[in-house]
């Protein structure tokens, strides 16, 4: 099967740059979601941080989290966010005790470990939420504050993104069509050069060989480049083919 | 010089590469910066509405409380209290009805008006009521609601920088990248047009250079269909045509194909260096199974593991050389370098790591050897340094883009895909050796140096060259393995830098050797000067790390990096020199290449030692004054070198010294 020169270095070239795109979209991508997750992250701490505040300020006069009467309005003040889809105030054991909104993982399924942590963000493809712990005045867990983000939106936010990215990603491919066709521009003078002696060697072969070695001398690129070392040799030693194929056809005759 | 450079087809084919790809990941990446803003926008303004209204809340108490706007105290309290949980918010104010301000905290009232009066810039979706992009910043602004101060207002402004901070690491990431993948299509190009024309093109002028004397005796052996094979096959014919007249049988010829061993080098290297950045921070993950050998000890024995074991397994490599041959060497040393980078990957302890890292190295050493052997197999006496230094620039080139790309994925990845990748790339080694290495010739008397014992005992009774191995070769060992290898990535993470940042760090030596080591080479040979330049290159890296102890912040430990790299390029390829001058006795009975086995073997164990010791020093006095201490020993090592080597006799040619 026959292959083309200029074919293998542009396909060469225009494998690279498509390698190169690709790595660089998915680092680019990789780098989005994962400010966008820390940019929705402490959007939600700061949320739980003061609704935490407020609830601080109740334990500290004495109420415990059950007696609160102004936990609805605390809790359901940061719903109005269309991205909020729940924030529950739990205690300890990860038991309800107010709620806005509809929270997601009712009977502790969400439950981070025995002993809640002070903060712990959860994101998967179900959960988008983050959790913060209260302590009381003696530093004891008094409650967890959990926001729950809406999962949805959070992976249309993604996906668009992501989407963009992959179309940039994939416009900057396009510059591998140039890139090929400039490689293939730079081979084809070369092949020009190697179509000459491949003829001239053929007629040779032939018993047809004239005076000249056919090749083009605005061919021949400039400078002391291979081709032009290779076509200094093949005319050194053109004379001497051209007696051997000569003498082979009286030998053979 | 320059229009030959600039004509050659490898030198077009890679600027086309680097331009369309420059255009390509610039592009996408500024692209990408813009539109990921635009998402993050959203996010910040819903938070800095929370945090405005909080503060609105708190005021409108203080005012339902009976205290007037300009009578109430602690709003710079309460302002320091934003920024410390949020370090991007600039400035709060509260205006009066009149818009007049009655407090500014973070910036001064003049400031604050300069920024509020500035023309809104566009906002891209998300943002609320009351919220505006001005001079540089997210203004949000929010009436106050209690009626003794209608018509003011409280407002918080966020530099805009926050949404550019995280995505501008990106850029810098892309950067690296596209400086890597650079360097990779270098090598890539520079492969695929050598064995595709130069190659070919070379054996050509041979076959008609031998034709044109009418010998007739060798034909083109590689077998290509394009257009240069064609006129391959039909030189071929006529030189079939010749030998038959003469009545002989011409032999077929190629060159070797010598660039596969840049290829090969960067592969086995790669592998090892794309986990540099995470290595001490995973080894520390393991530690808990071995509380008896404490945190420092047990992370330097997992580092040091690997290190001894190149350096034993080397000299017993280059002895089964012979018997192996330089393909089913390299091919045993790619997988067990595989095997023992999975294995890092997924090691359930302590000590089945440390096996794996010993059969990591054990891979390491397996595979250098087999490229030293095709190395020295493929080349003559007359371009043999060509030939090393094609496989040095395989292991720089590794050196600079392994922990680069490694510590970005790796920060995203994560530590254990990251030696998967690792393992991934020795095996894509495994696969390609049989198109890179050619076939064996074991017919050749050039073979990887063999360390004897008497070339061992012979080398070691010159005082000065072990004058130079204590003071010289190892120092600089143990600099790299102790300063670079070991204390960067952990003084680094312990100023809060992630994977990606200790690779970027970490490539800066690869860098600075790779630019200054072929100048300083160079220039120590034109000079002579190989024992100054030793001492220097030693003098330098100290003196470059050694403020690390007194100012230990990160451009600091950046600049010592870049020392390091400068140091060892000058000195390195003048300790080879130096030993050459030093142990002529013992090279006139042995030869050289077991001489310099003898000093590679002694610098390798030598340099096994250093993570070690970095990390006793960094347990006992704290990481940046370890790398003080490192400096100190390696300043004063090169300080005793230099006043040895200048109390020697001048070196006379084929005399003992």
């Amino acid at each position: 099967m026959k292959s083309s020169l200029a074919a293998k270095i542009g396909g060469a070239m225009a494998l690279i740059i498509v390698a190169a795109v690709s790595t660089t979209t998915l680092l680019n991508i990789l780098r989005f979601e994962e400010a966008y997750q820390d940019f929705v992250a402490r959007r939600l701490h700061v949320i739980a941080a003061d609704i935490r505040r407020d609830v601080v300020f109740g334990l500290d006069l004495g109420l415990p989290l059950q007696a609160m009467d102004n936990l609805p309005d605390i809790l359901a003040r940061h719903i109005r966010a269309g991205d909020i889809e729940a924030i529950t105030l739990r205690d300890c054991e990860g038991g309800i005790v107010e709620s806005a909104g509809t929270p997601r993982h009712v009977g502790g399924v969400a439950w981070p470990s025995r002993k809640p942590p002070e903060t712990w963000r959860r994101f998967s493809d179900e959960t988008v939420a983050l959790g913060v712990r209260i302590d009381n005045a003696l530093g004891e867990c008094a409650g967890v504050i959990t926001v729950d983000h809406s999962a949805a939106l959070y992976a249309a936010a993604i996906d668009r993104n992501r989407l963009r990215l992959l179309a940039a990603g994939a416009a900057g491919m396009l510059v591998a069509i140039p890139a090929f066709l400039l490689a293939r521009r730079l081979f084809r003078r070369r092949r020009a050069v190697l179509g000459a002696i491949e003829a001239n060697m053929a007629a040779i072969l032939a018993g047809a060989a004239d005076g000249g070695d056919g090749i083009d001398p605005q061919a021949l690129p400039s400078g002391d480049t291979i081709e032009r070392m290779v076509v200094e040799a093949y005319r050194n030693a053109r004379p001497a083919m051209i007696a051997a194929t000569a003498s082979g056809k009286d030998d053979q005759a | 010089m320059i229009r030959r450079w600039l004509l050659d087809p490898v030198t077009q084919c890679i600027c086309i590469t680097g331009v369309a790809l420059a255009v390509a990941l610039s592009g996408i990446s500024l692209l990408s910066f813009h539109t990921s803003q635009d998402a993050l926008f959203g996010q910040l303004a819903g938070k800095a509405l929370i945090e405005t209204d909080q503060a609105r809340r708190r005021i409108d108490r203080a005012l339902d409380l009976g205290i007037p706007l300009d009578g109430i105290v602690g709003i710079d309290a309460m302002f320091k209290g934003l920024v410390a949980a949020e370090p991007d918010i600039a400035f709060m104010v509260v205006s009066g009805s009149d818009d007049g301000i009655v407090s500014a905290s973070g910036l001064s009232a003049s400031e604050i008006g300069v920024i509020q009066a500035a023309a809104p810039e566009a906002m891209p979706e998300g943002a609320a009521s009351g919220q505006s992009l001005r001079g540089g910043h997210l203004i949000t602004r929010l009436p106050l609601t209690t009626p003794s101060a209608a018509g003011s207002h409280v407002a918080i402004g966020y530099d805009a920088e926050a949404l550019t901070r995280p995505l501008r690491d990106s850029l810098v990431d892309v950067g690296i990248i596209l400086l890597a993948i650079m360097l990779l299509s270098f090598e890539l190009m520079l492969l695929v047009l050598t064995v595709n024309v130069v190659l070919p093109a070379r054996t050509a002028i041979r076959v008609l250079r031998e034709a044109a004397t009418g010998r007739f005796s060798l034909l083109h052996g590689q077998v290509m269909t394009d257009e240069l094979g064609r006129v391959l096959g039909r030189i071929n014919e006529g030189v079939r045509r010749g030998a038959a007249k003469l009545g002989i049988t011409p032999s077929a010829t190629h060159e070797p194909r010598l660039v596969g061993v840049r290829l090969l080098a960067f592969l086995f290297v790669c592998a090892e260096e794309l986990a540099r950045p995470i290595m001490p921070a995973y080894f520390e993950t393991f530690i808990t199974s071995v509380p008896a050998l404490g945190r420092e000890t047990a992370i330097g024995m997992m580092m040091g593991a690997h290190m001894i074991m190149v350096a034993l397994i080397t000299p017993a490599a280059s002895m089964l050389y012979g018997h192996i041959g330089r393909r089913h060497m390299y091919a045993a040393g790619a997988l067990i370098a595989t095997l023992g980078l999975l294995g890092t990957a997924f090691a359930q302890g302590f000590w089945d790591l440390l096996l794996w890292r010993t059969l990591s190295g054990a891979g390491y050493a397996i595979t250098f050897t087999a490229c030293q052997g095709f190395v020295l197999e493929s080349t003559g006496q007359a371009n043999r340094s060509q030939g090393v230094a094609m496989m040095v620039s395989g292991i720089m080139l590794a050196d600079v883009c392994g922990p680069a790309i490694g510590g970005i994925l790796a920060a995203r990845i994560g530590y254990p895909a990251t030696f998967v990748l690792g393992a991934g790339l020795a095996l894509l080694a495994v696969v390609l050796m049989p198109r890179l290495m050619g076939p064996d010739t074991r017919a050749t008397a050039d073979r990887p140096p063999r360390i004897t014992w008497s070339a061992l005992t012979g080398t070691l009774r010159s005082p000065r060259f072990v004058a130079l191995l204590l003071l010289a070769a190892i120092p600089s060992k143990v600099l790299l393995t102790g300063y670079l290898y070991y204390l960067v990535p952990v003084a680094l993470i312990e100023r809060g830098a992630n994977a990606a940042e200790v690779g970027r760090a970490l490539m800066i030596y690869g860098l600075v050797a790779l630019v200054s080591g072929p100048l300083f080479a160079r220039l120590a040979d034109a000079r002579g000067r190989h024992g100054l330049a030793v001492a220097a290159g030693g003098l330098i890296a100290a003196m470059g790390i050694l403020p690390v102890a007194e100012i230990p912040v990160a451009w600091v430990i950046f600049l010592g990096i870049a020392a390091l790299g400068l140091g060892q390029a000058l000195s390195i390829s003048s300790q080879v020199s130096v030993a050459i001058d030093l142990s002529a006795a013992a090279i006139n009975v042995h030869g050289t290449g077991p001489v310099m086995g003898v000093m590679r073997l002694m610098e390798r164990l030598g340099g096994s030692f250093g993570p070690f010791v970095a990390a006793s020093l960094a347990a006992a006095f704290g990481t940046t004054t370890a790398m003080g201490l490192l400096a100190l020993y390696a300043g004063g090592s090169a300080i005793l070198f230099l006043a040895v080597s200048m109390r020697a006799p001048k070196p006379q040619p084929d005399a003992p010294s």
